[in-house]
């Protein structure tokens, strides 16, 4: 039975009431037929409520896993990434090019504008990250993943280096930073997975982890979040 | 009533649409297909079509992807010429890949009433996948064979190389056997047949120059006699000049 046919089933199931109901509707004298339909009707709408709850409950939970949360972990922490830190839940998706041994990591690149400076830095996601068995003993593939959050680290590094050559303050600018950063480092994360065909070509995934640690070094100038503004007037 | 009937329909709406799933399932949105897919893709075409059901097909457009996809060297080719990877992985990968060649062997063997191959381009490409995938198959097993070897100039170690690369010349010699059905093809068939010929033998003979293929050249001259088909004797000829030049060189 295909997934689309386990849901129906369960659609159907949990309408059942309804059905019954809308049965009796149907055998009762026209007299009661009006009160059988207005049951009829209060059950379906409270039906449809609570599926309507139980949808949204299942989105959240899917998006981030509010049953086992943990608050994203900045990149100093790198090191100590393991798939134990992976504690998103995926409900819906079963498999990668039908592979059901994969991981998928969430990480974003966060900022904010104070007085005296910007904030950059890259976060890793755990509860909103994947994997599909904790304990699983795959270094290559844990290497893949930690390496998405290297490539988000390198383009808050490149965001941060060209705020900090900014001769005055300018937050429209300072923002369109930020946004050109992440847009760059999104295209970049889908070409690696592209190129590295998710970790199963090895020399590109080889190519990439050099190429991406060589970059990280050159802007290890810009390792700290915070850039200090130094206006020259 | 009509807000009951609407409902009862948008309900067997979706019953009917959810039930509705492709009849056969093959990956064809990932990039590279691995030993599994090949696994799974080989055991539906070969079992999971009803008998007078067409097979995907180069002609087909809707189908040819799927033939494109199971005949695309670049599937072996990915894992097998990295040298990054391990020797010993590289080796299991293909040998694995060579067992489900021969299984791919037996999808497009089907023929009509008058003998002819209902899927000349599909099976040749399909051998051709074969003869690519079998070079760097014993490639890698003999580059095994020499790493293992304690001594890899001793006369043992050098005998079971070359018993493997005749194994891997009478492999070769399977394909011609192609030519003895050559009325099977029609006239593009057997200019693909011929193009096989061309390329893929002599990518074995560029990679091993100095085995025997004293066995190749008889059987060469054999089905050149036999064959009347010119765009299979042209290559058949080019390749018996070029190996009797070999031998000759050889000889000085």
């Amino acid at each position: 039975m295909s997934e689309s046919q386990i849901v129906v089933l369960i659609v159907l199931l949990f309408y059942s009431p309804v059905f019954y109901h809308l049965v009796l509707a149907i055998k009762e004298d026209r007299e009661g037929v009006r009160k059988v339909l207005k049951r009829f009707y209060r059950y379906l709408k409270i039906s449809f409520l609570c599926l309507f709850i139980l949808l949204i409950g299942t989105l959240i939970i899917s998006h981030t896993n509010y049953f086992d949360y943990e608050k994203p972990i900045k990149f100093e922490r790198y090191d100590q990434i393991t798939f134990e830190n992976f504690r998103g839940i995926e409900l819906f998706k079963k498999s990668l090019y039908g592979n059901e041994r994969f991981a998928y990591v969430v990480t974003s690149i966060d900022s904010e504008i104070e007085e005296d400076g910007v904030v950059v830095q890259s976060l890793f996601h755990p509860s909103r990250s994947f994997v599909y068995k904790k304990n699983v003993f795959s270094k290559e593939l844990l290497s893949h993943e930690k390496y998405h959050f290297k490539i988000t680290e390198l383009y808050a590094r490149k965001a941060k280096k060209e705020i900090s050559s900014i001769e005055h303050i300018d937050k429209p600018q300072i923002r369109n930073i930020i946004r050109k950063a992440k847009n760059e480092e999104n295209s970049f994360q889908k070409q690696y997975d592209h190129d590295t065909f998710h970790s199963y070509v090895y020399s590109e995934q080889n190519r990439y982890e050099k190429e991406i640690d060589s970059m990280l070094v050159l802007l290890s100038d810009y390792m700290n979040p915070k850039v200090e503004y130094h206006e020259n007037d | 009533m009509k807000t009951i009937n609407q409902f009862l329909l948008s309900l067997l709406a979706l019953i009917v649409l959810s039930c509705g799933s492709d009849k056969h399932d093959f990956p064809l949105d990932k990039r590279y297909w691995d030993v599994k897919d090949y696994d799974n893709a080989a055991r539906e075409l070969r079992f999971g079509y009803e008998k007078d059901e067409q097979l995907p097909m180069f002609d087909n457009p809707e189908s040819r992807i799927i033939v494109e996809k199971l005949t695309d060297h670049q599937n072996y080719k990915v894992v097998l010429d990295d040298d990054e990877l391990g020797l010993k992985y590289r080796n299991n990968i293909a040998e694995k890949f060579f067992e489900e060649w021969k299984g791919m062997t037996k999808i497009y063997l089907a023929r009509d009433r008058k003998d002819q191959y209902l899927y000349e381009k599909e099976l040749l490409a399909v051998r051709h996948f074969g003869l690519g995938l079998q070079i760097k198959y014993f490639d890698l097993g003999n580059q095994q064979i020499i790493k293992n070897s304690d001594d890899p100039n001793s006369s043992e170690t050098k005998r079971v190389v070359n018993s493997n690369i005749k194994t891997l010349v009478n492999n070769y010699l399977n394909y011609l056997d192609q030519i003895n059905n050559e009325e099977s093809f029609t006239a593009s068939g057997q200019k693909i047949l011929g193009q096989g010929i061309e390329k893929y033998f002599n990518e074995l003979i560029d990679h091993y120059p100095d085995a025997d293929y004293t066995g190749l050249v008889n059987k060469a001259e054999l089905l050149l006699k036999k064959s009347k088909s010119t765009d299979i004797q042209q290559p058949l000829q080019k390749l018996i000049t070029r190996l009797d030049a070999k031998q000759s060189s050889k000889s000085y």
